[in-house]
């Protein structure tokens, strides 16, 4: 099982299989035998984490509504672009440059809660509800090894981010520079929620040719 | 009260034939109130099945707390007991699961409160002068859900303390 998101960063978002379904039928059915068998002089609750699913969102998301008024995730093919333009007089000065992104997202889809502050901040925010298979989810991002524009090159390497949040007081993801390869994010034990805002930076430490270089970085979240 | 408990209740009316040979007159043991479970088949769970629901993660609170809330129809038969005095008691065994938070607040006939599974909570003091005891509680259940991967059957019981 696996979702994932990209970013140009671009970044996109991807829901989740019907497979579940059929892993949703088979705990339901498990449950309804719980409650039959319940204890004549004890009244019984079954509480459960629910069926197996995976969300993962970077910018733009799926969720119409808010979780905790009922909402449900979605799909949404959305890829958020992160950009900026270094004036010629700054280029390869090593004064990082701050990135703004397309993204309009401020809010947690958790609970409606103002997050993030775009442009300058792009929502990340994954979930694991792993159902009684168990399992740990995993956020990696994978980014090439340079951004391009026809045949010249910038390394990915030259792009950071970090994370925060308005009101964060738990960080869940590292800060981090892109390594032109898959990096891992963070791990999701059974039943967690995990989101923060990625502010990203351009180090102009290297002086290339002129013109609009591009990559994109892919959020890939997957429960085994 | 587990099986044992009333094995042994059982052993102590038979040691003493002197007497008489109501149920009541077990709920001693050497000056202390015995319990006994209070049989509550007439007990009824709005919801018995709950989809655990995370609380706000992050942001101050822990991520990992899953919670669901429901209403219960609680009607304990104190026939037993009629016309004694003691306490009762709400009762959470512990699972193999996440241990559980039970929060309730009751309609005014039993108490309101709270327990952690494994452990037990007043939720009524004072004469028994009714044989069915009635009251609606809306509870909530909170859990740690990295711990929750397996649906958990939580047992709620009551048992008695006769003065």
């Amino acid at each position: 099982m696996g979702c994932t998101a990209a970013s140009g960063l671009h970044l996109r978002h991807r829901p989740l299989p019907s497979q579940f379904m059929h892993i949703a039928a088979g705990v339901l059915a498990c449950l309804s035998a719980f409650a039959s068998s319940s204890d004549a002089q004890a009244y019984t609750i079954t509480i459960t984490s629910g069926s197996r699913a995976i969300y993962l969102q970077v910018g733009a998301g799926g969720y119409s509504g808010y979780y905790n008024s009922g909402g449900t995730p979605g799909n949404n093919s959305t890829i958020n672009v992160v950009s900026v333009t270094v004036p010629a007089s700054a280029v390869g000065s090593g004064a990082a440059q701050a990135m703004t992104s397309n993204s309009t997202v401020s809010q947690s889809p958790i609970d409606g809660f103002v997050f993030c502050s775009p442009p300058s901040q792009v929502y990340l925010g994954a979930w694991s509800r792993p159902g009684s298979r168990g399992g740990v989810a995993t956020l990696t991002v994978t980014s090439p090894a340079n951004l391009t524009s026809g045949t010249n090159t910038v390394p990915f390497s030259q792009i950071s981010w970090a994370m925060s949040g308005i009101g964060d007081t738990v960080f869940q993801f590292p800060n981090g520079t892109f390594s032109g390869g898959t990096q891992t994010l963070a791990t999701f034990p059974a039943n967690t929620w995990k989101e923060q805002c990625m502010t990203f930076s351009y180090a102009n430490t290297v002086i290339p040719a002129a013109g609009t270089y591009t990559g994109r970085a892919t959020y890939t979240l997957s429960l085994p | 009260m587990t099986d044992s408990r009333w094995g042994l209740a059982l052993a102590l009316a038979l040691l003493a034939p002197g007497l008489p040979a109501r149920a009541q007159d077990s709920d001693t043991v050497g000056g202390r109130a015995a319990v006994q479970r209070v049989d509550d088949s007439g007990t009824v769970v709005l919801d018995p099945v709950l989809e655990m629901q995370w609380q706000e993660p992050g942001r101050g609170s822990s991520p990992d707390v899953v919670s669901g809330s429901t209403r219960v129809s609680v009607q304990l038969n104190l026939a037993p007991w009629l016309g004694r005095s003691g306490r009762i008691y709400m009762t959470l065994p512990r699972t193999a699961g996440p241990t559980v938070r039970a929060t309730w607040q009751a309609g005014g006939t039993l108490l309101s409160g709270s327990l952690i599974s494994g452990d037990r909570a007043i939720v009524y003091a004072g004469a028994i002068s009714s044989p069915l005891m009635r009251d609606v509680i809306d509870i909530k259940l909170e859990a740690d859900g990295a711990r929750l991967v397996q649906p958990e059957v939580l047992a709620f019981a009551f048992e008695i303390e006769v003065d």
